[in-house]
């Protein structure tokens, strides 16, 4: 691992289903997150994603990328737009520091105009000084 | 906008600051791990095969370190389950939105895992449109061993 690498960009289009399934898997059931009229009573656009399952895509593109996801130390996320169904929501990362052994990687999650769903992400992963060959 | 009306509530800074959360003990298990994989679309067999994470060195499958989302907000989850707890707390439950989430994964969560979840407040901002909470999870499993830290900012709109 070294700075500049790139962590393979992980994408994934929201439906109706995948939140529904989100919410069942995480007991998160705040109905902003499946119930549309619930959601513009509640002054939104509509139906929103949960945060937490964008982190989860961000998390995922780590752990792809490392395969031994025990190794990631830390995860930060910023939730700065809401996304909605149907969005196509993208992931990528870039290592920018190694410190002992301890790499950090930028991360942010996009839609599909753009716009920063998660921003000013990183994650943390150990064990950044193994050869290339075991990754 | 909507105006505001009496039932409404009105966000009090002093009760946000000293909000009290359940202490939770959960236990992990190997389907609820299945069922989130399989809800965010993960594939990594680590999270998956018990016999590919042995051979990683895991004695059971791991949970993905965002399986945290599952645990590590329940406290708070079960607080607005209450209606008593809800009245008191002057939060909106459908006004709370999710600004901030940071993860510190210390030992990885495996099936059979009974873990004890505690959430405290940390910090409250106010904002003109908004009240930041901010607000520090610890997970401990039941040896006393630290699993995972957690902190997490809470955006209440006005």
């Amino acid at each position: 691992m070294k700075v500049g690498d790139q962590v393979p960009p992980l994408t994934r289009r929201i439906e109706l289903a995948t939140l529904v399934r989100y919410a069942g898997a995480s007991t998160d059931f705040n109905p902003i997150h499946y119930d549309e009229r619930y959601a513009r009573a509640a002054g939104l656009p509509g139906v929103i994603g949960h945060g937490m399952l964008a982190m989860g895509l961000v998390s995922e593109a780590v752990t792809d990328w490392v395969e031994d996801s025990g190794l990631v130390r830390s995860l930060t996320c910023r939730f700065k737009h809401p996304y909605h169904l149907h969005d196509v929501l993208t992931v990528t990362g870039e290592v920018v520091g190694i410190d002992d052994g301890i790499a950090e990687v930028a991360l942010r999650c996009v839609n599909q105009d753009g716009v920063e769903i998660i921003g000013g992400a990183s994650a943390t992963v150990s064990n950044a000084d193994r050869s290339d060959s075991d990754v | 906008m909507a105006t505001e009306s009496a039932s409404a509530g009105t966000l009090d800074l002093e009760v946000l600051a000293a909000l009290e959360f359940p202490i939770v003990h959960y236990e992990v298990s190997r389907e609820k791990i299945g069922e989130y994989v399989a809800a965010i679309g993960d594939r990594n067999p680590l999270h998956r095969d018990p016999a590919v994470a042995r051979a990683a060195g895991y004695r059971d499958i791991i949970a993905p370190p965002t399986f945290a989302a599952v645990f590590a907000a329940l406290p708070f989850r079960r607080a607005l389950a209450d209606p008593d707890w809800v009245a008191r707390s002057t939060i909106d439950p459908a006004r709370l939105l999710h600004g901030e989430q940071r993860y510190e994964f210390i030992k990885p969560v495996i099936p059979g895992d009974r873990l004890i979840v505690q959430l405290i407040v940390c910090d409250v901002e106010d904002k003109p449109a908004m009240v930041l909470l901010k607000a520090a999870t610890r997970v401990d499993d039941d040896r006393g061993e630290r699993i995972l830290e957690g902190q997490m900012t809470l955006v209440l709109r006005r």
